[in-house]
């Protein structure tokens, strides 16, 4: 691995390393409670490191919490939305009518206007937990259905497929044992821009205000900041911190994944 | 003199490490002289003709050569994209892929004979009269057809067409009549001769019969010149063991690879297939030159 | 051409489903349809009022028969009407589309021509600028949009105080010239906003596209007849190009409503975006199915015009390649 793709994927793990961390041990970080009230709008010092907000909460404290309902929602939907694109586009990629079917799925899907959709779903759909984990899952399984897909069509074409065919083992059988292990590469690289694919959405969402919203995420702690007036007071500590955890977050998933990424032969 | 070529040394990077290409090529060629350089696939033909036009890929480079046309030297890339198109025209292999598919070919000739410097009614006469010559009777329903319309032999002639509209000094065809049976391959040869009489012309070509209408032939071996003269002599008569083995092998469609007999060692390319070699073979190869005539072999 | 008209139909098939989820959602969400569909919940509602609106609603049919009486007001362009608000939801988006429609197009156009533009630079270029012009598109392409927003809101209306950073006419543009310049000094930052956001992954695209097709023997062939790049880029690879570049934009405009919703609200304009959220708090659920409705329908329709216009400059798709 040359020493480009090495940093990548050092910086790319320290950061995802020291939030996780953060999301797995808060006390570590912060021995401020959650909710704990102090003076509001408070500026950054050297006993609140990013200042308070208008309830007088510990922003520091709250972006440590923030970090693991972030990651929850972001990494489970993610994993959902990767198992039901791979289903998915194994399925799409048979030769027969339920191939068409759930290419024509994939299709559809591709086209939906993604935001408002998942707004009005999220809306009907009320504001727990697992309801948003879901809805995000169940629009971001889309770019990696369609990389299985194609990967899968080529694999089909193989000869040693061929050969299982031939010895007469189940299609099941043969997906499972035969073609799955060869996404190995595709499911990998796609782990990655799901998985930040779904930040981005469930970043989107929360900043509007959708989602639980006793338990901040960080899109969440924006829209506080952004409702109670942060820009009136220039609180950008309350206001871009949040958001720049977020673009950090995101682009350490790019970063780990352009290390992966295995060069085009 | 029109193109005064000496190739050095062409080496490509790949995986792993480089690759010398092509190595110590050189020749010459007149005015009107009709010079074939033949050899197997993936001998180095299609880089020397890159590298005349300094349009060799990416991850290759050549050192140590010298090109002179028309006693311009073309080591200065502004010069050589001056002349190409003007001076030096090329005639690839498959007319199909080569042009634009999404523009007529009435565009395609435009382009062309605008870089010539012709405009309005005469570039519209110059277009048809250049269909013509390439052999259309009917030009002007070929120049609104796309090039996907065109069959095979028709793009071939779109190309050459092509190659008109610029006054050429170097005509370059590179396997051109690949595709083609074997009457074709000579007739486009003559047709070649007739269409650029004072161009010097070289052909790339993999085939005997292609070589042998030529003045004069350039025998290559994995990116070497193991032989050149006379066409007449080298496609009859060889000298080298290994043009000897082309003329044996039956050369129709492309050739396959002869056997190979022994490891390679020593500066001879053809050494681990040659049937004829000895101990001589693994030092040093000296360039035998007698009368027009010109060879690399030890024996 | 087959290619084409598939899509098409893949389209008009998404138009159908969200016709159905608007119809199945309120109906299978566990909960009274009634609520759903007026937006008020029992409580609030008396016993007579409650039965009129079971009776005006058809809940009590079958399926099939309130899918008919559905079908029937959507062609009749009725899209329900918002109790919240007191007024139909037609009336209510159409008062509201046109910021929507002026910020999202002018996004879609400005970035989709920037994109082409810069990315078949460089992309037919080896040179500095592709060179720096991949990364930093491939950055700003991490930074979700409120993030952009909000430090263009920040730098340029706070710091430099160049640009408003709310609504869209100052208190007291008179009308004619001033107040169509005084719209435009409004919509520069929220457009900014949505073009960088947009931006990269369309230049991404067009980079890669124009890369490949680089390699193309055609364009080997142009630069063997000495052809200069500026006629290759514009004539050949352009050309080439095109249909891709065309789908891009269609698509474009889907992503571009979504982008929307976030700046409006960054930006306090009243536009479809900030009716949506003003509905999701209010939990208005007519209203949120009407812009539902709306905004697919506005993104099926660019897609389908696209695919239109890609069936008229691509040549193969039209002749069917008969010689």
């Amino acid at each position: 691995m040359n020493k480009k793709r090495l940093t990548a994927l050092i910086i790319g793990c320290a950061i995802i390393a020291f939030f996780v961390l953060m999301a797995a041990f808060p006390s570590i970080f912060t021995h401020y409670g959650a909710k704990e009230m102090f003076d509001s709008w408070q500026s950054p010092s050297a006993v609140h490191m990013l200042g308070t907000n208008d309830m007088g909460y510990d922003i520091f404290t709250e972006l440590v919490y923030g970090a693991g309902q972030t990651l929850l929602i972001s990494v489970s939907s993610g994993l959902i939305a990767m198992l039901l694109g791979t289903v998915i586009g194994m399925l799409a990629a048979m030769n027969n009518l339920v191939g068409h079917i759930f290419n024509g799925i994939i299709n559809v899907f591709m086209l939906l206007p993604k935001l408002v959709c998942l707004i009005v779903v999220a809306a009907f759909l009320g504001r727990s937990q697992i309801a948003t984990i879901l809805l995000i899952a169940a629009f971001g399984w889309v770019g990696t259905a369609r990389a299985v897909r194609a990967r899968t069509l080529k694999i089909a074409n193989s000869v040693f497929i061929e050969n299982c065919v031939i010895q007469g083992y189940s299609k099941l059988h043969i997906a499972m044992r035969h073609v799955l292990p060869n996404l190995y590469d595709v499911l990998f690289s796609r782990l990655v821009s799901c998985v930040s694919g779904c930040v981005m959405m469930e970043s989107s969402l929360s900043f509007l205000g959708i989602g639980d919203l006793y338990n901040p995420t960080w899109g969440t702690m924006i829209n506080f900041a952004f409702r109670r007036g942060a820009f009136i007071r220039r609180a950008y500590n309350w206001l871009l911190v949040p958001a720049v955890a977020i673009s950090l977050l995101v682009l350490a998933f790019y970063l780990i994944g352009l290390a992966v990424k295995k060069r085009e032969a | 003199m029109v193109l005064s070529y000496k190739s050095g040394e062409i080496t490509a990077k790949i995986k792993g490490g480089s690759r010398v290409i092509v190595r110590d090529v050189d020749f010459d060629i007149e005015e009107g002289e009709r010079l074939a350089l033949i050899g197997e696939t993936g001998a180095g033909k299609t880089m020397i003709a890159q590298s005349i036009m300094r349009l060799l890929p990416e991850n290759v480079r050549q050192t140590g050569g010298s090109m002179v046309f028309c006693g311009v030297d073309l080591s200065d890339l502004k010069t050589v994209r001056k002349i190409l198109g003007k001076e030096i025209a090329y005639i690839p292999q498959s007319g199909a892929d080569c042009l634009n598919p999404t523009r007529k070919v009435k565009y395609h000739l435009y382009d062309s004979l605008k870089r010539m410097g012709l405009k309005g009614d005469a570039l519209k006469a110059a277009c048809i009269d250049n269909l013509v010559k390439a052999g259309f009777e009917d030009a002007a329903a070929i120049l609104n057809l796309y090039p996907f319309q065109l069959s095979g032999g028709m793009a071939q002639r779109v190309t050459i067409a092509l190659a008109l509209c610029s006054h050429a000094k170097l005509i370059i065809c590179d396997e051109a009549t690949n595709g083609l049976n074997y009457v074709d391959k000579t007739v486009f040869v003559k047709r070649i001769s007739e269409l650029f009489p004072s161009a010097a012309k070289l052909f790339i070509t993999h085939d005997m019969q292609v070589a042998g209408a030529c003045d004069r032939i350039g025998v290559l071996c994995s990116g070497r010149l193991v032989e050149s003269g006379e066409a007449a002599i080298v496609s009859t008569a060889p000298k080298h063991p290994y043009t000897q083995s082309l003329l044996s092998a039956l050369a129709k469609n492309g050739m396959k690879q002869t056997p190979v007999l022994r490891k390679n060692e020593g500066d001879c390319p053809f050494y681990p297939r040659c049937e004829i070699a000895c101990e001589e073979c693994k030092g040093e190869i000296p360039r035998i030159e007698e009368g027009g005539h010109m060879r690399r072999c030890a024996l | 051409m087959k290619k084409y008209i598939k899509n098409i139909v893949v389209c008009l098939v998404c138009f159908l489903f969200i016709i159905l989820l608007n119809f199945a959602l309120p109906r299978l969400i566990s909960g009274d349809p009634v609520a759903y569909l007026t937006g008020m919940d029992e409580g609030s509602m008396s016993v007579e009022q409650y039965e009129f609106y079971r009776n005006a609603l058809h809940i009590d049919e079958n399926a099939f028969v309130q899918f008919g009486y559905y079908l029937k007001d959507i062609f009749a362009g009725r899209l329900g009407y918002s109790f919240r608000k007191q007024a139909s939801v037609a009336e209510l988006i159409g008062t509201r589309i046109g910021a929507t429609l002026q910020i999202s197009f002018a996004a879609v156009v400005i970035s989709c021509a920037l994109a082409l533009v810069w990315g078949l630079t460089s992309g037919s270029k080896k040179g500095l600028l592709d060179k720096v012009s991949t990364p930093v598109n491939v950055l700003v392409g991490t930074f979700p949009t409120f993030l952009i927003g909000m430090i263009l809101i920040i730098v340029f209306s706070f710091d430099f105080k160049i640009f408003p950073y709310s609504g869209l006419n100052s208190p007291d543009a008179e009308g004619g010239a001033a107040y169509f310049f005084d719209r435009i000094y409004h919509l520069i930052l929220p457009v900014v906003t949505l073009i960088a956001v947009m931006l990269p992954s369309r230049f991404l695209l067009m980079r890669n596209t124009v890369r490949t097709a680089m390699g193309e023997r055609y364009v080997l062939f142009a630069r063997q007849r000495g052809l200069n790049m500026h006629r290759i880029r514009y004539s050949y690879l352009l050309k080439n190009v095109a249909p891709p570049f065309a789908t891009m934009v269609g698509m474009s405009v889907g992503a571009s409503i979504g982008g929307s919703v976030i700046v409006e609200n960054l930006f306090s304009i009243n536009g479809m975006g900030t009716l949506l959220t003003d509905a999701v708090y209010a939990l208005d659920y007519p209203l949120l199915q009407g812009v539902l409705f709306v905004s697919a329908a506005i993104a099926m329709v660019s897609i389908v015009l696209t695919d239109i216009i890609c069936i008229i400059i691509d040549p193969k798709a039209r002749s069917e390649g008969v010689k």
